[in-house]
């Protein structure tokens, strides 16, 4: 039996059918309300997925994250407030729109167009991946060693506005990483003489702490005063889609296209996705007057980024282990947590899970379809949950999901540290997603580079000796000197003026 | 709260120095000049570095009229600061009592302070986090057999019910 119809047997399990139901509806909810993001709708799902087998867990993220990149739009239609970060780029407009009566109109395109784009995202993954795998077969050390480094330097560059923080939070996660027994000489490290962090800081606590305790203490000073949803009867909603459709598809292409290539791109996800195609969607729009006026055009674009920037995120995490945006960083964890060591080699020794996690992708976004619909159809309700009850409810899910991956009470003190820590640097412009980054790569970008050291004979030219390598390592040098450069320079020139 | 770069770049360099103070009393690899000290070694260069460009900025900001640290408007309230404190506060009482008292207890008590802290009338709250408490107990202590804290109760309420109903 080939892999293909091998997954294919795998998926029409009914657990696994059930798992992607739940997590679909669990997704819209946490995407709908605002101040929970697709983020924190995975890490508060890491726990349960802990316990199930890798297709199950890797199914309940794929699903929960694509509906929840969806549900985002949602509120920032009926409320002018994102779902998630996703919808940002878009949100006054669609707000504009259901203002000006348009709100049907708006949500069907939205969700007519994710599942779209999030259609052109996975057939991209599906294509690439397997020919990128047998590519980076021949990978050794080096090229891995420069390749972790470039997408680590990608991802500071392009997710956050100011690289030197950026970095600074990268190289911070890289050292929480180091704690515990390192990974070439099996030396304790950072341990400060303690048993608790012999195995590390681990990472599923952290995350929760970073990503899902930081966002409560972040919202619970603003949790007073109930969000308005706008006054208007949702009818029905595929009214004009169609001539949408044909007006705007170059739009759609453009704006999946786009999404798809941002989220491949290390660190870049779904709201830079959406943000970039809606700025390129008025720099070439033949009306570019009416952006900003309830327009649909732009949301076309980025509506179908956001979602085919999930598939896109998928590539490199599947075929380097190099996470393409903070979601698949997370996945990535899961994989090394179930022994699914991510590179090229899982598309020969695991294909038939690859092939599975690629039908659970389409099926995801049919799914997207009818769920998306009810989802609009009850936006009153899901809306009108008061935040001030699910604050204390996320913080008891964060506790105990953190408590369940070691049965350990020290778990809980790392969500705490992570949650302090996530939230100062939240609050001082440092991004947290590098930390997380550099947690879940340390071990392998460190591993590579011990290899290629003892390979080298401690000689840097070795690690310039092949081909490929060269080219990734001469590419991240020359960014690396770029960045240093366009640091220094604004301060002579404004210290000559 | 928000500090001037100046300040948290001072801080990543103390780290940094400190880090590969430590890295000295790492043994290196036989019959090679690097061992575990290497990598961590590197990640520090790299803070300071970081460090230094931020204390730069910093100053200069400092320079033309920027402040030390600024406390944003919403923390300013002692409700907004307090509530802060109160999750903080939460999740260190939980981690304190929870081996003593049991995850039932303890996340009672969490979750229904919670709620009132937060303008949840007390009837509900205690109520919201009994059947939230209950809820996880069933999910991860029954389905998934996570070893919750028991402390003072003899078995999960889950666990119980469920034994009971089997009729053990």
């Amino acid at each position: 039996m080939g892999p293909v119809s091998q997954a294919f047997l795998m998926v029409l399990d009914w657990n696994l059918l059930l798992t992607i139901l739940l997590s679909a509806c669990f997704g819209i909810v946490v995407g709908a309300l605002p101040g929970l993001t697709a983020t924190m709708a995975t890490a508060l799902l890491v726990p349960v997925t802990f316990f199930m087998p890798p297709l199950q867990a890797l199914g309940a993220i794929v699903t929960a994250t694509a509906m929840a990149i969806f549900a985002g739009d949602i509120p920032a239609a009926m409320l002018r407030m994102p779902g998630t970060p996703a919808s940002a780029a878009y949100t006054d407009e669609s707000y504009l729109m259901a203002k000006k009566g348009q709100l049907d109109l708006n949500l069907g395109v939205n969700l007519v167009f994710s599942v779209l784009g999030g259609f052109v995202g996975v057939f991209v993954l599906i294509v690439s991946a397997p020919l990128l795998a047998e590519f980076a077969i021949s990978f050794s050390s080096f090229e891995y060693f420069w390749l972790a480094c470039l997408g680590l330097t990608c991802a500071v560059f392009i997710a956050t506005q100011d690289p030197v923080k950026g970095f600074a939070a990268l190289f911070i996660g890289l050292l929480i990483g180091c704690i515990g027994i390192d990974p070439a000489a099996g030396y304790p490290r950072f341990t400060f003489g303690t048993v608790a962090l012999l195995e590390g800081v681990s990472f599923i606590p952290m995350m929760i702490g970073m990503f899902a305790v930081s966002e409560l203490l972040r919202s619970c000073t603003t949790l007073d005063g109930r969000a308005t949803v706008i006054a208007q009867k949702v009818g029905s909603l595929f009214g004009g889609v169609g001539q949408v459709w044909r007006k705007y598809q170059l739009n759609f292409w453009r704006g999946s296209l786009i999404g798809t290539v941002i989220g491949a791109l290390p660190g870049a996800g779904a709201d830079i996705a959406a943000w970039i195609s809606y700025a390129v969607s008025k720099r070439f729009s033949k009306e570019p007057e009416k952006f900003g006026t309830g327009h649909i055009e732009g949301i076309v674009d980025s509506t179908s980024a956001n979602n085919s920037a999930l598939g896109g995120a998928w590539i490199p995490a599947l075929v380097f282990g190099i996470p393409g945006d903070s979601i698949t960083a997370i996945v990535i964890g899961v994989l090394y947590m179930k022994n699914l060591n991510p590179g090229p080699m899982m598309f020969i020794e695991n294909a038939h899970l690859m092939y599975a996690v690629f039908m659970i992708f389409i099926i995801a976004n049919i799914l997207m379809l009818p769920l998306g619909w009810a989802a609009i159809k009850a936006a009153r309700h899901i809306l009108s949950v008061p935040r001030n009850i699910l604050v204390p409810l996320i913080l008891l899910a964060c506790i105990v999901g953190s408590f369940a991956i070691t049965n350990s009470i020290n778990a809980v003190v790392i969500m705490l540290a992570g949650g302090v820590l996530g939230w100062l640097m939240e609050e001082n412009g440092y991004p947290v997603a590098p930390v997380i980054l550099g947690l879940v790569l340390g071990e392998m970008l460190e591993q590579n580079f011990m290899t290629s050291m003892i390979k080298a004979d401690g000689s840097l030219a070795g690690f310039f000796s092949r081909p490929i390598a060269a080219t990734l390592g001469a590419m991240t040098i020359v960014i690396w000197v770029w960045m240093l450069w366009a640091r220094l320079r604004p301060a002579r020139s404004a210290a000559s003026a | 709260m928000r500090v001037n770069d100046l300040v948290s770049g001072a801080l990543l360099i103390l780290v940094a120095a400190a880090m590969i103070g430590y890295t000295t009393t790492f043994p290196p690899f036989p019959g090679q000049k690097f061992g575990p000290s290497l990598f961590p070694r590197l990640l520090g260069v790299g803070m300071i570095i970081c460090g230094v460009i931020l204390m730069v900025r910093g100053r200069r900001l400092l320079a033309a009229g920027g402040t030390l640290a600024t406390v944003d408007d919403h923390y300013r309230s002692a409700r907004g600061a307090f509530s802060v404190i109160a999750i903080l506060g939460a999740i260190a009482f939980y981690i304190a009592a929870s081996h003593a008292l049991g995850f039932v207890i303890t996340g009672f008590i969490v979750v229904s302070f919670l709620l009132w802290w937060f303008n949840v009338g007390l009837a509900r709250a205690l109520l919201i986090a009994l059947t939230a408490v209950l809820a996880v107990d069933w999910f991860f202590g029954w389905m998934f057999r996570v070893p919750l804290p028991l402390g003072i109760l003899p078995n999960g309420p889950a666990n119980i019910l469920m034994n009971f109903i089997r009729g053990r």
